[in-house]
This record gives structure tokens, C-alpha cells and sequence, in this order.
């Protein structure tokens, strides 16, 4: 909890009629630098969904809003309704989540959360579960639970959540119980595919049992089913692969954070040399 | 990307309305302001301000050691024999300007040229990092300061540089905080900024 008082306000005269001012609780998804010193948010808000706003000042040091509007910080915003884009006028910090930035990997897994969910919502959509899922998410982060386990669980309730929950058990053509054994993961249609609808579809790359076995665990189970799995490294490659695969489908596009996590992760190939 | 002006507005005008508004911290009200100020000024001061930015892009380019701008290569700094053994990386050159003007250090710098930001799709690979460390492998500073941001990324930024420089053997310290977490180090005024670097601390 932060010591400033409580919705520190910026010093932009905004009118007080209570039809321009709301509040919300948000957490940060993206963030611009605009103009002299201000920024424009990309927020999830528990109340709104998806919201663009605008920080005057908030890039200053001395500013009150720029240190509650980090990312991942979940904090409590009063906004005004402005022309384009509605002002910040007072923030307040509910958890600003401090141990993830002294963590490479949990940074980089946070990073990822709220890009995915940047590039799978739309504007004022509101979906509350949805931000309580990233809420707790990052709070895991923060608690120092294995951010591997913790980010693939995401991955999975976020999907299901925006209604894109993979097919794990049935194949997503016809329907036949899979049975145990490398199958197919097909991102175009969001899941397995049998046999015999795999000689018919493109060649895509087969995913273990092991891997498929993690998936339907932690669909049935959530995090506590999967968190003390101990899993090597090619099968982590694996579950990453399946997840990145789908979501890029889903999102039409590439996305930075994984592709920056693998350059973090390849840090130590610097020094041995 | 072109804003409409309607008819009113000549179509030079509206062109260098649009080019202006593409700068940082330019809107289109402030872009119609300065062009049609333009407009009213003699034609030796709009050619005067015509080739300044012209030379700015011929002339200046980064130094081949820290990276700053420079117009010579290697820049004033780096060629400076009365400046001490430390480094001091910050994220732009404009930081470069606001730590010269604490006058409170004597070393050297190594401008990276933005911060770890994988939201944005900025990785390592993309700064001037793989250079500080051979900088450093080349010619061992006593000290290393990591004088980025304090915001997450410049923070993510200063940790990721801390664990390639351990092996090294060399103090690695980040400016202590007076500095208020989460602004751009630019806009820190001279006196916080100069307290911050004398009582750095040590990673
Ligand atoms: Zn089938
Ligand atoms: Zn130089």
C-alpha cells in the first residue's frame, strides 16, 4: 500500500459533476508515452473492461498518478470523461505487485498476461472474472509461485473465459474420444485431432502425452492440479509451443513478450564465452 | 496517416501541418499553431530551420563506444583523458544531458537506447547491450552504474544488467532513490538527480 493520500489528484481542473467522474479498479496492460510528459493507458478495469485513458504529467518524478499506473500495479482510479480519451484524475494503489520486477522470468510472464489480454479483448467490454483472473495471477507472480505453472493456467482461463476453451478430450472434428497417444494440435479449430482426421489436415506437429495429460489437468484441476508437476524442459518448450501457437491464431498477430522472455531466458549465453 | 484541414486550408500548407504533427508531443492544434507561425516569419528563418534539421541528420550519429550522439566519433566524452574509469548506462541521450548538468559525475557513459519492454516487443537484442559487454570485456570499468529509469522496464532493464555484468567482478550500483519510482529520469531536476548518484548503491 502506497503512503500518498488516497486519490491523489493532477493538477488539471476537471469538472466535479459526479456524470463525468467514475471510478474503477484497473491494472495496466500498455502504456504510451504522449506529449511532453503524459502517457495513455491501455487498462483493464473490473467495472469496464478494455479502456484507453490518458495520465497528464504522469511521466514526471514528481508526479501522484505516474507511480500508481506501472504495469501490473492494480490500483483504484478515479476517471473523467474527456473528448477522445478519458483523463485519470486520481489514482490510488491497491497492489502493486513489487516483486515482479526483481524477477526476470515472473517479469516477462506478467508481460505476457497483459499482452494476451490487450490482443484478445475489445473496448468496454466488461467481463469482471476476467480481471480477478489477472488479478490473482499476478499476485501468484508476485507471492513467487513458479511462473511457468502459473502463466499456463492464465493462458487456459483466460480462453475459456473469452469463450475459445481448446477442445482436450474429444477430437475437435468428429467428436471420437482421443486415445493415448500423440496427436495433433490444430490452432485453427482450437484442438486435437484423432487419426483419422489427421491424415486429412495439413501437417501440423504432433504433442506428446505427457503434454496432453498437463493440458487435461490443469482443464480439470486448475493451478493446484498442475503446480507441483515437475516438468522438463523440452516438455515446458512443448506446453509453450501449443499455448503460443493459439494464441497467435486467435490474436492475428505475433506477439512480443514470449519472443523477449526467450531472449531473457537465452541471457546466460552472453557471458560463456 | 493525413488529417483532414477542409477547403479553408492551403495544401502546403495542410502538409506541413502533418509533418509537424508527427513529433513527439506535437497535437494537431499545436501543429497548425507553429506552421501557420512559420507561414509569418522571413524566408531566412524558415531556411535557417530548414537546415538545421538537415544537418542534424547528416551530421550527428552515434558514438562507436557509448552510443550517444555525437558529431565526432569517438564523442567529446569518450575522448576526454581527464574522465575516470566508471560507466554509467542510461536509456537516451537525453539522460546523458541531465546527469552532465549534476555535474556530480566523472566517468563515462553507455547510452542503450530504450529499456527492456516486452509488452512493446523490446528485447534485449534490440538495445545496445551485447556492446556494454564487450565494452566492459574489452576494457574493465571500476564501476558500472545503472542509471535507467525507475519505472518497470528501466528497473527489469537494470536487473537483466546486473546478472550479465556479475561474472565480471566489477561494483555495479544503481542511483540510491530520492528519485520517486515510476518518471523518466530526464525530468528529474538537478539537485535530486545529483543526490541520487552520490548515494548510489551497490547491486
Ligand atoms: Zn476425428
Ligand atoms: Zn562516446
Amino acid at each position: 500500500m502506497s503512503s500518498s493520500p488516497p486519490y491523489a489528484e493532477t493538477e488539471s481542473a476537471v469538472s466535479r459533476s459526479s456524470d463525468r467522474l467514475y471510478r474503477c479498479d484497473a491494472i495496466v496492460l500498455a502504456r504510451m508515452d504522449f506529449g511532453e510528459a503524459d502517457r495513455i493507458l491501455t487498462l483493464y478495469s473490473r467495472q469496464h473492461g478494455k479502456l484507453r485513458v490518458i495520465a497528464k504529467g504522469a511521466r514526471r518524478p514528481l508526479s501522484r498518478l505516474g507511480p500508481h499506473l506501472e504495469y501490473f500495479s492494480h490500483s483504484r482510479l478515479m476517471l473523467a470523461r474527456g473528448r477522445d480519451l478519458d483523463v485519470v484524475t486520481g489514482a490510488e494503489t491497491v497492489e502493486a505487485h513489487l516483486a515482479i520486477r526483481d524477477d526476470l522470468d515472473a517479469f516477462g510472464n506478467a508481460s505476457h498476461m497483459v499482452e494476451i489480454l490487450a490482443r484478445l479483448t475489445e473496448d468496454r467490454q466488461e467481463n469482471a472474472a476476467v480481471f480477478d483472473l489477472l488479478a490473482s495471477s499476478l499476485h501468484l507472480l508476485a507471492d513467487g509461485v513458479d511462473a511457468f505453472h502459473v502463466t499456463r493456467h492464465y493462458e487456459l482461463a483466460l480462453l475459456t473465459l473469452l469463450g475459445y476453451r481448446p477442445q482436450l478430450l474429444h477430437c475437435i472434428e468428429c467428436r471420437v474420444a482421443l486415445s493415448q497417444a500423440p496427436h495433433p494440435f490444430s490452432p485453427a479449430q482450437g484442438g486435437f485431432l484423432c487419426e483419422s482426421c489427421h491424415g486429412r489436415a495439413p501437417a501440423t506437429r504432433l504433442v506428446g502425452v505427457d503434454a496432453q495429460k498437463y493440458l487435461r489437468a490443469l482443464d480439470r484441476g486448475g493451478l493446484s492440479a498442475t503446480v507441483r508437476i515437475s516438468i522438463d524442459s523440452p516438455l515446458r518448450d512443448e506446453l509453450e509451443g501449443i499455448f503460443g501457437a493459439y494464441l497467435r491464431h486467435i490474436a492475428e498477430r505475433d506477439l512480443g513478450s514470449l519472443r523477449v522472455l526467450r531472449e531473457l531466458h537465452d541471457a546466460s549465453s552472453y557471458n560463456v564465452r | 496517416m493525413s488529417i483532414g484541414h477542409g477547403p479553408a486550408t492551403a495544401q502546403p500548407v495542410a502538409r506541413l501541418i502533418n509533418e509537424l504533427a508527427r513529433l513527439p508531443g506535437i497535437g494537431t492544434k499545436t501543429a497548425s499553431r507553429l506552421a501557420y507561425h512559420l507561414l509569418r516569419t522571413s524566408r531566412e528563418e524558415a531556411v535557417s530551420l530548414a537546415e538545421a534539421i538537415l544537418d542534424v541528420k547528416e551530421r550527428v550519429r552515434l558514438c562507436s563506444i557509448c552510443f550517444n550522439t555525437t558529431e565526432a566519433d569517438p564523442c567529446a566524452i569518450c575522448s576526454d583523458p581527464g574522465r575516470d574509469g566508471a560507466i554509467c548506462v542510461v536509456e537516451e541521450p537525453l539522460d546523458v544531458i541531465a546527469l552532465e548538468r549534476t555535474g556530480q559525475f566523472r566517468g563515462r557513459y553507455h547510452v542503450l537506447h530504450g529499456a527492456v519492454s516486452p509488452v512493446e516487443g523490446i528485447g534485449p537484442d534490440r538495445l545496445k547491450i551485447r556492446e556494454l559487454i564487450e565494452r566492459v570485456e574489452k576494457d574493465p570499468p571500476h564501476e558500472v552504474i545503472i542509471a535507467t529509469n525507475l519505472d518497470l522496464p528501466g528497473e527489469a532493464t537494470a536487473t537483466y544488467l546486473h546478472r550479465l555484468l556479475a561474472p565480471f567482478g566489477i561494483t555495479v550500483s544503481r542511483p540510491a532513490s530520492g528519485l520517486p519510482a515510476g518518471g523518466d529520469l530526464e525530468y528529474a531536476d538537478e539537485v535530486t538527480l545529483g543526490r541520487a548518484l552520490t548515494g548510489r548503491r551497490v547491486l
